[in-house]
């Protein structure tokens, strides 16, 4: 058994755990804060955990401060499989360890979301179905099977969003193979917005462009008002941008107006929101956050590093190879768990010149055994 | 020893800073390595125990009016002391999504600050921007 203490890193540590099928015992779970023990936000993980798994045991502690997690098999399933993510944290908390979950399950998930679409801290839907789930086609060598429908959007604080998810399954991963960064050809992007003037998508798009084609013409970005019930229960606007290489590689940066202020959101978030509160901002602020990852380099952007490092752990036992820009604090803890997990250990190479990392690992070859042989 | 007490709740979060800073900006492969796997994710070690350790009986004595305190989680000191959160403090929120800090944010509002990436982008000189791959 894996021992840890607190609560950074809680879902690479169940992830890894369920995909390697060793148990864990997390203590010391904020243990010095005023409210100890695990968030509402991580209780629902792992209900969501119990849902694609069969025969996991969970326990916890009078007070939350210690969990111990003894996984079971993942099953997957279609049969109008549902999760209520709750408010404190966005669906893209609980898609990043489910994707990778649901890829050794028996059978390919299909899965109804409902929570926060979009927010300040996760990555949002948009990112998911533009960038992430292209990045997972390639890297899984998977065509079809990954889809993700937005059903309704939420914002914070009240969320009431819904998006259907529908995750294949894999015997093994190819290597992977990524090293050329190319040059950004187009942006695209979508500005959504919900319970405000259909205005704000045009005047984020219009922000966001007044700094993008300095640099480029080929900008286009769409815009998504959202009407009715697919608004969810709360006001809010957002832009999502992707910036698309030469080599195929997409880089994304997302920006969302917090009109939750005092609400859930992290200090840092509710203090920009205070100033950026008028959309033409938050279109600039994505736009800026854009160039900085173009700038920060690597063939995927900062917040893709550790699924694109997990993924070359679970790889065959041959070499693979990615270049990312400066490590985040993210990835340096997901390395670390690889480590302990898995038994891989990454070799980094850093590039004078462009200031990026190039990691290379033999993986650990995690195959599939409940997959169903066709 | 006596250094750190003086500076109180910041010192905390100075110590290693240097030598992290380093290591982020190395060019050399093994100082890289050594900040990665240099600390181990599981609790076994005794470094983390020393540190639990230390994290409980520290503490600002600015006011002993009260008797009892509640203790302040690290990453909530080094926030009012105004320092980044620490990147391995044992209660890190969890996200991919990193933090910008808004002074590097704000530099790209500067005149010609995107211009420096335009050999990034297909609108740019081809050779440069092949000399990175």
């Amino acid at each position: 058994m894996l021992r840890f203490r607190g609560a950074q890193c809680f879902r690479q540590r169940l992830l890894c755990a369920t995909i390697t099928g060793r148990p864990i015992r997390i203590d010391d779970i904020r243990a010095d804060d005023q409210s100890p023990g695990l968030r509402d936000y991580e209780a629902s993980l792992l209900r969501l955990l119990e849902k694609v798994t069969n025969g996991c045991i969970i326990e916890i502690n009078e007070t939350g401060t210690s969990l111990r997690y003894k996984p079971g098999f993942i099953t997957g399933g279609s049969h109008g499989q549902e999760h209520d993510c709750g408010t404190s944290r966005a669906i893209g908390y609980f898609l990043e360890p489910l994707a990778l979950i649901a890829l050794w399950g028996k059978k390919p998930l299909t899965i109804t979301l409902r929570g926060i679409t979009n927010d300040n801290t996760d990555c949002g839907v948009d990112v998911w179905r533009t960038v992430t789930f292209p990045l997972l086609r390639q890297l899984t060598g998977l065509e079809d099977g990954f889809e993700l429908k937005v059903v309704r959007r939420g914002a914070p604080p009240l969320g009431g969003g819904e998006v259907l998810v529908r995750l294949p399954v894999v015997r093994q991963l190819p290597p992977v193979s990524l090293a050329d960064e190319g040059m950004v050809k187009r942006i695209r992007g979508v500005a959504y917005s919900m319970r405000v003037s259909p205005q704000a998508s045009n005047r984020m798009v219009d922000g966001a462009r007044g700094v993008l084609n300095a640099l480029l013409a080929d900008v286009y970005i769409f815009t998504d008002h959202m009407t009715g019930p697919a608004a969810g229960s709360s006001p809010g606007y957002g832009i999502t941008l992707v910036a698309e290489t030469t080599s195929g590689r997409l880089i994304a940066a997302e920006a969302a107006a917090a009109l939750d202020r005092g609400g859930t959101g992290t200090a840092a978030a509710a203090a920009a929101g205070e100033e950026e509160i008028v959309p033409e901002d938050i279109g600039q602020r994505a736009a800026h956050l854009l160039l900085e990852e173009v700038s920060r380099g690597g063939v995927v952007d900062s917040s893709h590093q550790a699924l694109v490092l997990l993924l070359c752990a679970m790889g065959p036992e041959e070499m693979s190879e990615v270049r990312l820009g400066p490590l985040t604090p993210h990835a340096v803890l997901t390395l670390r768990h690889i480590r302990e997990f898995f038994n891989v250990q990454f070799s980094v190479r850093p590039e004078r010149e462009s200031q990026t990392i190039f990691l290379s690992c033999v993986g650990a070859g995690v195959k599939n055994l409940s997959k169903k042989v066709q | 020893e006596e250094d750190d007490e003086g500076l109180g709740s910041a010192a905390a979060w100075k110590v290693n800073m240097l030598e992290r800073a380093a290591a982020l900006f190395s060019t050399r492969g093994a100082d890289l390595h050594s900040y990665i796997y240099g600390t181990r994710a599981t609790s076994d070690g005794a470094a983390q125990q020393m540190r639990g350790l230390s994290l409980g009986g520290g503490g600002g004595s600015d006011d002993d009016d009260e008797l009892f305190r509640p203790k302040q989680a690290q990453a909530e000191q080094q926030a009012a002391a105004g320092g980044p959160a620490a990147v391995d403090a044992p209660d890190a929120l969890d996200s991919s999504r990193v933090a910008v800090p808004p002074e590097l944010l704000a530099a790209w509002r500067d005149e010609g600050a995107a211009e420096r990436l335009r050999n990034r982008f297909v609108t740019g000189d081809w050779g440069e921007g092949e000399a990175r791959a």
